[in-house]
């Protein structure tokens, strides 16, 4: 009698993995951008508390999207801490609000950065 | 009977006598007794034969056509293998740099064909853009073909990828499931079939995160050096 050969579970295993893991949500662009800001930011700005600024998308009672779009997250990693600091970036970041969708359109979002 | 019958019977009647007597002494002295001394050596005859030649000088003999008889070698065994490397990975999620350092160990088996089996485990370390912390562990398996110093290789896995967040205290997580290609050279090679070797290696690869349905991808090159024992 042969010992069992692992390869056809682990072949199964491969195929339902991919599934499963769905279930765990894919990762956006814009929150994974949002966090590269939200760390300049609190390198650069003095005070400013990472945790008040949502970078999560979410679905339920309408759509939130990351406090910081794309761009503007680009904007922040780009920019100096002496930039960041000067041209208002780090007071502006530290107010902005997840951005929502509300009656089918964006909720108003005022720039960040630049 | 005439006078000359007569003389000649005479004479020979005192012939025998004399002849008798005379054989008697040339005998030797008589000893009735003893017996009779052996008779004389032959004559030795001595011939002298012409010099003989001088030998000519014999050719060897041809030498006998024998093929070559190697020695023994028992048929080639599947031969266990155990590698070690590291590199630098470059690496990105969209447009967002992870770069670090990784380190690979792989068991394995070298074929007598010119190609080996391998699986391995990874780690990676490193740094998201802003300094945001990344690991990756992956587990998979790979197949490399053989070119005399140059090896070639693609392989699958499945890995565990963690990355820092900013604004919450935990990290964020999937699962990967990817694909690497693989070149290396062997600056050094000892061994039984020359299967151990130092070598500089180069991979790229690429890692669904989370499934293979609009995933984001981690992807990029490693440069490394590792060793084969």
């Amino acid at each position: 009698m042969s010992p069992p050969r692992p390869w056809p579970a682990l072949l199964v295993a491969a195929l339902l993995l991919p599934l499963i893991s769905r279930c765990s949500g894919g990762w956006r662009q814009d929150e994974l951008e949002c966090e590269q800001a939200a760390n300049q930011l609190l390198k650069c700005c003095p005070g400013f508390d990472p945790s008040t600024l949502s970078c999560s998308y979410s679905t339920g009672c309408g759509t939130s999207y990351p406090a910081l779009t794309v761009a503007e997250s680009e904007c922040i990693d780009n920019e100096s801490c002496e930039t960041l600091v000067a041209t208002g970036v780090c007071a502006r970041a530290s107010d902005s609000l997840p951005i929502q969708t509300t009656d089918g359109g964006l909720t108003e979002h005022p720039g960040v950065c630049p | 009977m005439s006078r000359a019958s007569r003389l000649r019977l005479r004479r020979e009647s005192v012939l025998a006598p004399a002849l008798l007597l005379a054989s008697l002494s040339l005998a030797g002295p008589a000893h009735a007794d003893e017996p009779a001394p052996p008779p004389p050596p032959p004559p030795m005859i001595i011939v002298e034969l012409p010099p003989a030649p001088p030998p000519e000088p014999v050719a060897p003999p041809p030498p006998i056509e024998v093929a070559p008889q190697e020695p023994y070698r028992p048929p080639p065994q599947v031969l266990p293998a155990f590698r070690i490397e590291g590199g630098a990975t470059f690496t990105r999620i969209y447009d967002i740099p992870i770069n670090g350092g990784q380190g690979s160990l792989a068991v394995g088996a070298e074929f007598p064909g010119p190609f080996a089996i391998y699986g391995n485990l990874t780690i990676f370390g490193g740094q998201q853009e802003t300094g945001l912390s990344a690991v990756h562990v992956k587990l998979g398996g790979e197949v490399e073909g053989r070119f005399g110093r140059l090896r070639l290789g693609a392989g699958v896995n499945v890995g565990y990828l963690s990355l820092g967040q900013a604004t919450t205290n935990s990290d964020i997580a999937a699962l990967t499931f990817g694909v690497e290609g693989r070149v290396s050279f062997d600056v050094l090679r000892w061994g039984e079939r020359e299967k151990g070797g130092l070598f500089v290696v180069g991979k790229i690869g690429g890692d669904a995160i989370g499934g293979w349905d609009a995933s984001p991808w981690i992807w990029g090159p490693t440069v490394g050096l590792g060793a084969r024992f």
